[in-house]
Formats: structure tokens, C-alpha cells, sequence
């Protein structure tokens, strides 16, 4: 019955009356009439007086008196009245401004975090402290309270089912991305093999295709909110990374990559910079004639690092465009219902996690142009990039430079010139300090890289050690074996790079088609050229 | 969801999947022949390197790689690039005139083993 009918809708809140004010009209009234009926009687008391003299003048006095006590007990009522109206009135209103605060603040509040993921502690069991007496307002309390907990708890079981369905699309797209990866790192052997050109062309084919539901399971990932399988821990060139983006999208034929940037990006950043990409690619390539060109440009800008993706289409309307901008700025909530611009909510959503801004405007051929702009945090300049990236192996040792067409034979016959040369007598001669690797070690193994493989600088045994003390030490390490190694030995550094240089020549060889035993010798120039110039420096 | 799911550098395979380097093509522009003993080399006089900006960096690798002269599968075995692939990006600086291919001797014009051998007696006798 409560809820069939609703007073609230059908009268505005100034047509009702306060507590007060009925109160007071409920007080007024009777007293005025009592009020009123004591001047009457004082007033035709005295008139009457002259006329009848069967009321005695005591029993006038003995009315009045009675009326007026009346009166006072009246006053006294409407005074406790008035204050119990009072307090009615102000618990009423509290508890009004309590429920309206958790309507409008605390239920949205919790219900916003919970949507989030984020725990919310149980509804306190009394949120709501009546003041009053009354049972009715205290019931009245209890039930707003009570409305409290069961919505909290309905949000809540919203939050874990949708928190189950997330769970069950990363699952999924997991799942399909693991197929995926297994399925190009297939690809991606069998196109080492292929020498035709025709099955390399279907090879193609397949890897683009394979590529792009690569990209289809990273999006489901991406909007669930997990962070994407793939990942780089150094930095990756941007022109890599724009041209990973084109090879997802369908027509990446054509799109044109324009720049001569060698910043990189953040290893951590790279695979949703490239998804990123990728959607906005794909929306350029989508929405323009398809013998038109996408074209993109990159270029460091002072605040970061800017792409352009530009087409060659109709356009966006400007009320539109306002919109996608809004929504690249700042994505709402995953809605099912906008699942037609879902690759610019997983743009918006892969921005605003690497405080990425993309905007779009029209382009000046008539279509559409979006600027990415990277912020400085995710992209490593040239220099340091070089310096962070693993040294190429040099193509060989020997003769490097044009070289005359004549020796091509000597050339094609030995694959890689001379070997390389064995720097140990140099070593011998620059270096006779105990400081040196072991004296007797493998000639390879007694050159320790002046840096890791990735450019770190390597600590010198003893370098910095007062002479008197680099003998004592080391006479003091060789009985325990901890110092110095005994000579034909190798220390676990050394143990470590010869196997980290092994493994990088099997791993060039198997990848390689078969030439010789060329990558394993490859290997070794890489790590002796390292190790050359600052030993030759002391 | 296991760590297994997780692909880290080398694992996450290649940045640029590989028919995103050609364009999708895999015949060698102007039907050059290049088979895998090809010899290749930068040509010295190549023409300076204005447009760079067309030239992508698996182009410029390859130059870098034929200052020397290379076989194809030299240079494919050291940009760890499918043959196919880096076929087609030679034959483009090819056509660009930046690099050529080292003429090979045909089988009539090779050297007897006779005039080998005389030439080895001939520096015995020295």
C-alpha cells in the first residue's frame, strides 16, 4: 500500500505544510476560542451584574479563576506540546538529511568502488544514530539503514559478477593468445624455411591473419583490465613499434610510415603503445577510400613524442568529433552498449594508462588526422636507446668497408675473412699486473667483456685495491680458491658469458639457413670486440 | 591464469611481424635473381642517403651489412630475417642502385686445375 501510493511526484514540496505549522494551527485555534469565552464571560459578567443577581459576585470570581486556570494549563499544554513538535520536527529532518547524504554521496560513493574492484567495508550496523525517543522514528531509522545494507549488498553482487565475467574474458582471451603465440612462433619457422616466393606469399597471408586475432584477443584483455601479455623490458625503437601497430591492422599496405625518429619507447609501454597504434591505424584505414594512403608521421616534440595518423577520408562531423575526443580523454565506464566504437574505448583506456592524450581533428586533405602524443616518462631518446639496446654482432672481423668487386670469390668461399684475432699477447704486454684474468686460462676465456652483453660497465677484479694489499689478497685467496681461480679454470662470470655466448650462436644458427658453422663464430667476435678497446687503454 | 601466459622479449616474438617489412610482397622487385649464394655488396659510389626516410632500418642494416661483401644468406642469417624477406629488401636497394651483385664466374671461365697446379709448382720452385 506504501508503495502504491507515492505522495512524493503529484505535490510539490511548498503545498505541504510543516509539522509546525500545523502544530500551531492545531494550538491556535482552541486557545483563541478559550481565550475568546473568558472575555466573554468577564465582559457580560459585569453586565450582567445589575440584571441578575442570582450569580453572586463570588461565583463570577469563582468562573473566572476556573477559566483562567484553563488557560494556564492550556499554556503549560502547548508548551511541552510546542517542544516535543520542536524536537519531532528536528529528528525528522535529521533523519532526512541522513538518508538524502546517503543517497546522494555515500551509496554512489560505495557503489562507484565496489564497481571498481576495490573492497568496501561492510555498512556500519547503526549508521544512523536516532536521537529520538520515538519508536516510530527509530523504526523509521532502522529501515533507511536497512535500505543501506541491501543496496550495498545488491552493488556488491553486481561487482562480483562482473569482476567473474572479467575474469572469464581474460581467461579466454589468455587462452586464445597463448593458441596465437604458439601458432606465429610456427609461422615464423616455417617462413625461415621457405624459399618459394609463392609459399612465402600464403605464409603472409597467414601471419597477418594470425596477427590480427592476435590483436582481437589482446583487445578483450585490454578492456577487462588486465595489463597485455606481450611485454619488452628495453626500449624499442618507435618506428618498430608504428610499424608492429600497421602490421595488425587489415589494409596495412596502405600505410605509409614516415619518419626519421630513433627515440624509443619504454619497454613497459610497448605493447599498448603498439595496440594503441594499431586501433587508431585501423580507424584511419577504415574510414578512408581504400586507394587512398593512410600516412604516419612521428617526430619528438618538448612535451614527448607525437604520431600523426593521417587519412584520406570523408571526415568526421565536428559535433561527432567532439565527442570520440571526449571519450578518448577520458573513457567511461565499460558500457556493452557502445560496442560499435570499441577500438576507440580500448585507445582511450591504453591512453589514459600511460597518460598518452590523443586528439583528433579534421586533416587538411578533408579527412581525419589524430595526433598521439607520448609523454617524456615513456620515451627514451636515441642516444640512450642505443646505449640501453645489446651491441650488434659485427657482420665479421677482417676488412670492412666498400670493397672492391674483384675478391668477391676469396670472399664467398671463407664466408667471414680471417678469424679473429687473439688479443692475449697484447694482454700480456699491457697487462702484467696479478689484476689481470687468470695467466694461464683458455685464451677466449681470459677475456672478460668490458661490459655485460647489455652495455653495463663490469667491475675489474681487485682494480682499485693499493698494490700491497692486491698481493696479500690475492696470495691469501688462492689456498681457499675464492680469489684467483686455478689456472684452466674458468670463473663463474666467465662460465656464464661462454655459455651465454654458445647460446646466442645455437640459437643465430638454428634460426639462420644452413651456413656453416658461421653464427657460433660469430658469437665470439661480438664478445672479444667488447673486451677490446679499454683494455687496450690501460 | 599462469605465468605461462606471459611472453617477455624475445618470447613475444618479433616487433614487426615480417610481411609488415615488405609490404606484403615477396617477389623480388624487377625479377632480380637472387638465390642464396648470391654475392652482394654496397656499391661505393652509392647515391647519397637524402631520402632516408623511405629507407627503412632493416634497408639500412643491410647496407651496413654489405659494406663487406656478403652472401644473401650471410646477410639473412644476420639480420635473423626470413631468406624470403630479406631477398625482397636487397632487391629494392638493388633497383636503388645502392648495392650490386658480385658477377660470378662462369664454369668455362674457372681456372684449370691444371693451371693451378703449375702456378702451385711454380711457387714450390721459388
Amino acid at each position: 500500500m506504501g508503495l502504491s501510493s507515492p505522495a512524493g511526484p503529484e505535490r510539490p514540496y511548498a503545498a505541504r505544510h510543516s509539522i509546525r505549522y500545523r502544530f500551531g494551527a492545531m494550538v491556535v485555534v482552541p486557545t483563541a476560542c478559550l481565550i475568546l469565552l473568558w472575555g466573554v464571560l468577564v465582559t457580560f459578567g459585569t453586565g450582567l451584574d445589575d440584571h441578575m443577581s442570582s450569580l453572586t459576585h463570588q461565583q463570577l470570581a469563582e468562573m473566572s479563576v476556573l477559566v483562567g486556570g484553563g488557560l494556564v494549563v492550556v499554556a503549560a499544554a502547548v508548551i511541552l506540546m510546542g517542544s516535543f513538535a520542536r524536537r519531532l520536527s528536528r529528528d525528522i529532518a535529521d533523519l532526512g538529511a541522513t538518508a538524502q547524504h546517503l543517497a546522494d554521496e555515500q551509496l554512489p560513493q560505495a557503489v562507484e568502488r565496489l564497481r571498481r574492484g576495490e573492497e568496501v567495508e561492510p555498512p556500519d550496523a547503526r549508521p544512523i544514530r536516532p536521537r529520538t525517543r520515538s519508536r516510530e522514528l527509530a523504526q523509521a531509522a532502522a529501515a533507511i539503514a536497512n535500505l543501506q545494507h541491501t543496496t550495498l549488498a545488491a552493488a556488491a553482487g553486481e561487482a562480483r559478477v562482473r569482476n567473474g565475467l572479467r575474469q572469464v574474458f581474460i581467461s579466454l582471451a589468455r587462452r586464445n593468445q597463448s593458441l596465437l603465440q604458439r601458432q606465429l612462433r610456427l609461422i615464423d619457422a616455417l617462413e625461415q624455411k621457405a624459399s618459394d616466393p609463392a609459399a612465402l606469399a600464403d605464409l603472409f597471408s597467414l601471419d597477418h591473419l594470425t596477427t590480427r586475432m592476435r590483436r582481437h584477443a589482446e583487445s578483450l584483455t585490454i578492456l577487462s583490465g588486465a595489463a597485455a601479455a606481450r611485454s619488452w623490458s628495453e626500449p624499442v625503437p618507435v618506428i618498430d613499434v608504428i610499424r608492429g601497430a600497421m602490421a595488425e591492422v587489415e589494409d596495412y599496405q596502405r600505410v605509409t610510415v614516415l619518419t626519421r625518429a630513433e627515440d624509443a619507447v619504454a619497454g613497459p609501454a610497448v605493447a599498448d603503445m603498439i595496440h594503441l597504434l594499431a586501433e587508431l591505424i585501423e580507424n584511419a584505414a577504415l574510414f578512408s577510400p581504400s586507394d587512398t594512403r593512410v600516412e604516419v608521421r612521428a617526430e619528438r616534440v618538448a612535451n614527448g613524442f607525437a604520431i600523426e595518423i593521417d587519412d584520406r577520408g570523408l571526415g568526421i562531423e565536428p559535433t561527432q568529433l567532439n565527442d570520440i575526443n571526449q571519450q578518448l580523454a577520458d573513457p567511461p565506464d565499460f558500457d556493452l552498449a557502445n560496442a560499435d566504437r570499441l577500438g576507440l574505448f580500448v585507445g582511450g583506456k591504453l591512453a589514459a594508462r600511460h597518460s598518452v592524450r590523443i586528439s583528433l581533428r579534421p586533416s587538411p586533405y578533408g579527412g581525419t588526422s589524430a595526433v598521439v602524443l607520448m609523454p617524456s616518462s615513456i620515451v627514451v631518446p636515441a642516444a640512450e636507446a642505443d646505449a640501453a639496446r645489446p651491441p650488434a654482432a659485427p657482420p665479421g672481423n677482417g676488412e670492412t668497408g666498400p670493397l672492391d668487386l674483384r675478391s668477391a670469390e676469396r670472399l664467398a668461399l671463407t664466408g667471414h675473412g680471417p678469424p679473429p684475432p687473439v688479443t692475449a699477447p697484447q694482454q700480456a704486454v699491457t697487462a702484467p699486473s696479478p689484476r689481470q684474468a687468470p695467466p694461464d686460462g683458455p685464451v677466449r676465456a681470459s677475456q672478460p667483456p668490458a661490459g655485460t652483453y647489455r652495455g653495463l660497465p663490469r667491475r675489474t677484479r681487485q682494480a682499485s685495491l693499493s698494490p700491497h694489499l692486491k698481493d696479500s689478497a690475492a696470495a691469501a685467496g688462492r689456498p681457499s680458491g675464492s680469489g684467483s681461480m686455478p689456472s684452466g679454470e674458468h670463473t663463474p662470470e666467465q662460465a656464464r658469458d661462454l655459455a651465454a655466448a654458445l647460446q646466442s650462436g645455437w640459437r643465430r644458427g638454428r634460426q639462420a639457413e644452413p651456413v656453416d658453422a658461421q653464427p657460433a663464430a660469430n658469437a665470439w667476435p661480438a664478445a672479444g670486440q667488447d673486451s677490446g678497446p679499454p683494455q687496450s687503454e690501460e | 591464469v599462469g605465468s605461462g601466459d606471459k611472453w617477455v622479449d624475445r618470447n613475444s616474438g618479433p616487433v614487426v611481424r615480417p610481411y609488415a617489412l615488405t609490404g606484403g610482397r615477396t617477389q623480388p622487385a624487377a625479377g632480380e635473381v637472387l638465390d642464396l649464394i648470391t654475392v652482394i655488396a654496397a656499391v661505393r659510389q652509392a647515391p647519397e642517403i637524402d631520402d632516408s626516410i623511405r629507407l627503412s632500418p632493416e634497408h639500412r642494416k643491410i647496407l651496413s651489412l654489405c659494406r663487406r661483401q656478403a652472401t644473401l644468406a650471410d646477410v639473412a642469417s644476420d639480420m635473423a630475417l626470413p631468406v624470403g624477406v630479406v631477398r625482397v629488401l636487397t632487391a629494392d636497394l638493388i633497383q636503388q642502385g645502392r648495392i650490386a651483385v658480385v658477377p660470378r664466374r662462369a664454369p668455362g671461365q674457372q681456372p684449370s686445375t691444371d693451371l693451378l697446379k703449375e702456378v702451385l709448382h711454380g711457387l714450390h720452385a721459388l
